[in-house]
């Protein structure tokens, strides 16, 4: 039995509510498919989330999961699918992710290159450090920018290691960026009047990043966290330090999230003297140099997590806050909301592992990754001026091995 | 509600009575009646709908026309009847194309879109992509009768710039 023939606009009315996980067979069914899959129109219908519906990017168990997460009355928390590598051999273990604007940078375990990667079109770009340092790998901080440009956006990723022990005043410092455009790596002359610590995830918001930071050397154990930095990636430099709307004392958790690619938000969760308040504040005004805040939520959570809430997302309208989390054997979506509202769903039993849950967003993008022209790569050790600074290497192996 | 009945003539000669309440979800139909093109004794011919996918589309329309006329009646109704109705509602289209091959969802889909019977377009295509979800290049392309017009260096450098994907 054959299927009568079906004119395109048809065609794609159908293929444009098949789920995103489908996508890679009918890009590979004809040059028609494929085309139109790449046009912003088939993106916006593919893409279109259901009211109330916020779509995360998961990692559990060193993988990533589409998850899709639905406030409307009820509230509902949806794996949607798995990264899958089109090579068995190619299958990555990932240990971070961060997301910039459609793009997601994930930093794999036990291998010292990173992958860009857009989820929507599928593009992946693969970037090698020029160093490696091995066991303090996990010590970097990454993050993913860009600039603009008349008819592009150039993207940039940043990446270093600041080692401060405040005490015995041990630092090691490496700030180093990439270009995407020339594919080139540069060090980045820095002189930190900030800390910003290795496990703290920064924020992409309009093209830079966004840290939680202290001040360095920090007036207390009660001034930890309690600023926000900008680096920005046109002047490739850190902002001043910028007040957060609340002061949190030595245990207590701060985080950030970006609210619909236009504002910041920043949760609080205090830990002294016990587990019981999260509060949530949201940026009227955010610039490089400037921020200010309006609170969102605060929540008593006494009876609730006693846990971290560390990647979060803001549903504006509906008046709530969602966490991918991690308990003692299994990954969570939580919602909190007014009046002490609270619900978790279970997404799957963890593995025997201890490494910190991590989310961000999923929003569809056509956004291109610059790869390198054919034939065109440069062999950076014959242009890179500066020669390897050794004393830097074992500055941070010595680093690595005082606080170990 | 309108008692005025229809008369419809499949492609291949067969007729059928049909509410004009529920004719009226095509918004062809519902144009001609509002020219006033359509003659009473005399049957709208739909030369491009054979008289088994017609049947499937009157009833659709039919289960169809009830809903939409609680609509004013209803406006009141509790969330909990509204939801319990559009449950029924649901219900039933799942059953409705539960039982139909691919085939005759792709007639239907023909005929929805020439009738222009925008809810019933989009319940056969939602159930046709629910169908193509997990099935492979060839698959689809044999669904559609599509031709692969890639050269095996294009397929393959897809394969290559789509080597990462949600699955």
């Amino acid at each position: 039995m054959t299927t009568p023939y079906l004119p395109m606009d048809l065609v794609e009315e159908i293929v444009c509510r098949v789920p995103l996980n489908s996508m890679r067979a009918l890009r590979l069914t004809c040059k028609g498919l494929y085309t139109l899959s790449k046009t912003p129109r088939f993106m916006k219908k593919i893409g279109a989330t259901r009211e109330g519906e916020t779509g995360m990017i998961v990692l559990m168990d060193y993988n990533l999961y589409l998850v899709s997460v639905v406030v409307k009355g009820d509230f509902s928390a949806e794996l949607k699918g798995k990264l899958t590598c089109l090579n068995d051999s190619d299958q990555v273990k990932i240990s971070k992710v961060f997301h910039c604007e459609g793009l997601v940078l994930c930093i794999l375990k036990d291998d010292t290159r990173f992958v860009v990667w857009n989820p929507y079109c599928g593009e992946t770009k693969w970037i090698k450090p020029r160093y490696s340092y091995d066991r303090c790998q996990e010590r970097f901080c990454y993050a993913l920018g860009y600039v603009n440009k008349k008819f592009c956006r150039s993207h940039k990723l940043l990446r270093f290691i600041d080692y401060y022990k405040h005490i015995s005043g041990i630092q090691s410092i490496c700030y180093e960026i990439y270009d995407f455009d020339t594919d080139l790596w540069t060090n980045l002359a820095v002189t930190p009047h900030w800390r910003i610590s290795s496990n703290n995830l920064g924020v992409s918001l309009k093209g830079n990043t966004y840290w939680c930071a202290s001040e360095r050397p920090p007036s207390g154990h009660d001034r930890f966290n309690n600023h926000l930095i900008c680096f920005d990636f046109t002047k490739e430099s850190f902002g001043p330090l910028m007040p957060l709307p609340f002061s949190p004392k030595y245990k207590d958790f701060v985080t950030l999230s970006c609210v619909k690619e236009e504002k910041l938000s920043a949760l609080l969760q205090r830990f002294e003297p016990d587990p019981c308040e999260v509060e949530i504040w949201i940026t009227t005004k955010i610039e490089a140099k400037k921020v200010s805040w309006n609170k969102f939520l605060i929540v008593d959570m006494r009876l609730g997590i006693s846990y971290k809430l560390e990647s979060f997302f803001i549903d504006e309208e509906k008046k709530v806050a969602m966490s991918f989390d991690k308990t003692f054997n299994c990954y969570v979506v939580n919602i909190i909301g007014e009046a002490g509202y609270f619900e978790q769903v279970d997404l799957r039993k963890s593995g025997d592992n201890n490494y910190r849950p991590c989310a961000c967003a999923f929003v569809p993008s056509l956004m291109q990754i610059k790869q390198p022209e054919r034939g065109q790569r440069k062999d950076q050790s014959i242009l890179e001026k500066r020669p390897f600074d050794q004393n830097k290497l074992r500055a941070l192996r010595l680093a690595y091995f005082t606080k170990a | 509600m309108s008692s005025n009945m229809i008369m419809l003539k499949s492609s291949d000669g067969a007729s059928f009575e049909i509410e004009e309440a529920a004719a009226r979800k095509s918004k062809i139909i519902a144009n001609m009646i509002e020219v006033e093109c359509v003659d009473e004794d005399k049957a709208i011919p739909l030369q491009n709908v054979t008289g088994n996918i017609l049947a499937l589309v009157i009833e659709y329309c039919n289960k169809h026309i009830v809903d939409d006329d609680d609509d004013v009646a209803t406006e009141e109704a509790s969330e909990e009847e509204e939801e319990a109705k559009k449950k029924k509602v649901d219900d039933w289209e799942a059953e409705f194309m539960n039982s139909m091959s691919l085939e005759t969802m792709f007639e239907l889909l023909l005929a929805a879109n020439y009738l222009n019977i925008k809810s019933l377009i989009d319940l056969v295509c939602q159930t046709i992509a629910n169908n193509i979800k997990d099935k492979t290049p060839e698959e689809v392309r044999k669904i559609f009768s599509i031709e692969n017009d890639f050269t095996p260096e294009e397929e393959e450098e897809i394969r290559k710039e789509n080597a990462w994907a949600f699955g």
